[in-house]
């Protein structure tokens, strides 16, 4: 170390989900190398899928994330049916976003109330929180306990539910138990409202990025399980051109697979590119309230992801309330044809953003080849260039302070490591 | 004056297809079988809080990793001991484990009104519900022990 050299280094980054090392190297304010590496070892899901049937690849893909199986199951089970030519009914794609805004919920809630929310007030974690904050900590762990709870009474269990499968779910849950949740969901979507006021208090450092936004887009819904690939440079197009239009690079520092578009531009996937691509697909309520919080359509400020974020829950509150109180069984609650040989293609937008699968089948319907991109994934290289900009922006700050930005930096994310395969190391060395 | 077990919650924390760390599982499907409020938690620790909220008395079970020989039994009743929150409960790095569960439920006023945790030192933590002898035995001599003492709480203490 000299004069002009500093070293920044963060040994285990907390509060995110998997194993990481970010290494910066500066140079009169301007950042000369950076790697965000993560070496957790690969995890092999793609290739254990090959030779099993088309049967396991919802329950065998939710095993990749804890705290988004559904994102996984919704996924394979959409790609399997469009491999099999199977239709599901109405009823049944209703099901399903029902049970998917119960993992929006407890996602985005875990993430914004007790990981993230710290941050903006100088705390080291949700335990400090709650003693500064105690209402704040509580309505939050009122609402994840609500998705929580959501996930139990359609899909059998919180975590891994196991009521899925491809074609729909194995039963149907009775209409009493569905509208039963009606009134703790709209209670809990007037908790989040407060949250978000709560929220919109909080100091956001001024960061812009030139963000290629990424999400699906319905023509009528906000997205969660199904549209079109939509771009913020005006891409439009159906799933399955998903790997004509990007690809994933091996880098020589990470042990996850690094997106990109195919002529290698980085951009970002999740809440803040569904809300910007998609702000209109939300009641004009909800986009009231997001404007009146600060958070406004184009923000490229990678810090209100919490609002978004925030915004999104209240959205998958009010739809849950919807859904719930309109529930009727589905009968049959799957559909089944015999299996057939072909390719299918399935996305939908996980908590982190759009989770691509695609599976090849033969005609006894086991499983060919298998290819999963999750979000986190996507978003690496942006992460990566995310630091560089808040390093090279905030780089006059001393070395604890800029390692909190660059770990809050990361938090922006939600990041899942460990879906992208996957605890953080920062280094930084200044000259 | 002590209470029946009857009056107690027990929670045994931990994935039963993880072998040893289904070991809270295991003792809290055991005491359910003979007529004790048990129940198995898997997942985030914040639901821990809703399982003893509005309970005066709770043994929360769960596997350790370290911390002696396989199926070494460790009673905390000083949950603000480092040597609690040091003790190697197996927990997520983005969920909350037990001990940050414990802390926050004091944050919020949400803990029991006697609270007490049993770490059983496990040794493996592979795919599969068989537990390994040294925890299994452990486990089946905790099972008689809590179920057949008036006070769970005073076992363990001498």
């Amino acid at each position: 170390m000299t004069d002009n050299t500093r070293t920044i280094q963060v040994e285990a980054l907390a509060r995110v989900e998997g194993e990481g090392r970010f290494k910066v190297r500066l140079e009169g304010g301007k950042v000369v190398r950076s790697e965000f590496s993560i070496f957790e070892p690969p995890r092999y899901f793609e290739g254990l899928l090959r030779g099993r049937s088309f049967r396991d690849a919802p329950d065998v893909t939710s095993r990749i994330c804890g705290i988004c199986p559904i994102a996984y199951i919704m996924g394979a089970s959409q790609a399997m049916e469009d491999a099999l030519g199977w239709q599901i009914t109405q009823p049944i794609a209703d099901l399903r976003r029902l049970i998917y805004c119960g993992e929006w919920i407890q996602s985005h809630v875990l993430h914004t109330h007790m990981l993230h929310a710290p941050d903006f007030l100088g705390l080291p974690d949700s335990i400090a929180l709650a003693q500064s904050n105690r209402s704040l900590v509580e309505n939050g762990l009122a609402a994840k306990k609500m998705g929580n709870r959501l996930m139990e009474v359609i899909g059998g269990r919180s975590v891994h539910p196991v009521n899925t499968r491809v074609g729909g779910f194995y039963a149907a849950p009775a209409a009493a138990d569905i509208h039963a949740l009606v009134p703790e969901l709209e209670r809990c979507e007037a908790l989040s409202v407060a949250a978000l006021d709560a929220f919109s208090g909080f100091e956001f450092h001024d960061l812009e990025v030139d963000y290629l936004f990424v999400a699906l887009r319905h023509e009528s819904e906000y997205p969660i399980t199904e549209g079109r690939i939509v771009s913020s440079a005006g891409l439009d197009i159906a799933v399955e051109a998903f790997p004509e239009h990007f690809e994933e690079h091996q880098v020589a520092h990470s042990n996850a697979l690094q997106g990109a578009t195919v002529d290698g531009r980085p951009y970002l996937v999740g809440p803040l590119a569904r809300f910007n691509l998609n702000a209109d697909r939300l009641p004009a309520d909800i986009l009231a309230l997001a404007e009146r919080a600060g958070l406004t359509p184009g923000c490229r400020n990678p810090f209100k992801s919490l609002l978004a974020r925030q915004v999104e829950t209240i959205y998958a509150f009010r739809e849950a309330a919807c859904l719930a109180r309109d529930y009727v069984p589905p009968v049959p609650s799957f559909v089944e044809e015999p299996p057939r040989a072909g390719t299918g293609h399935g996305m939908t937008e996980a908590p982190r953003g759009i989770c691509y699968h695609r599976y090849e089948v033969a005609e006894d319907g086991a499983i060919v080849s298998a290819t999963i991109v999750p979000p986190t994934s996507q978003n690496q290289r942006q992460i990566e260039l995310d630091l560089v900009s808040t390093v090279e922006r905030f780089h006059e700050l001393d070395d604890d302070d800029l390692q909190w930005r660059c770990e809050q930096t990361i938090r922006n994310y939600d990041p899942c490591i460990s879906c992208a395969t996957h605890f953080l190391k920062l280094d930084v060395e200044r000259a | 004056m002590s209470s029946a077990p009857e009056d107690w919650v027990f929670i045994g924390v931990g994935h039963s297809e993880r072998q040893d760390d289904g070991v809270g599982p295991y003792i809290a499907d055991a005491l359910g079988r003979r007529g004790l409020t048990a129940v198995a938690h898997q997942g985030d620790g914040s639901g821990l809080l809703d399982l003893w909220d509005a309970r005066q008395r709770c043994v929360v079970i769960d596997a350790v990793a370290g911390g002696g020989a396989p199926g070494t039994i460790h009673f905390f009743r000083d949950l603000g001991d480092p040597a609690f929150v040091g003790a190697g409960f197996v927990h997520s790095t983005h969920q909350i484990g037990l001990p940050e569960a414990i802390a926050l439920g004091r944050a919020l006023g949400r803990l029991p009104e006697r609270l007490m945790v049993i770490g059983i030192t496990g040794t493996a933590f592979g795919f599969g519900s068989a537990l390994s002898p040294p925890v299994a035995e452990a486990a089946d001599q905790l099972i008689g022990r809590l179920a057949g003492n008036m006070n769970p709480f005073c076992i363990g203490s001498g």
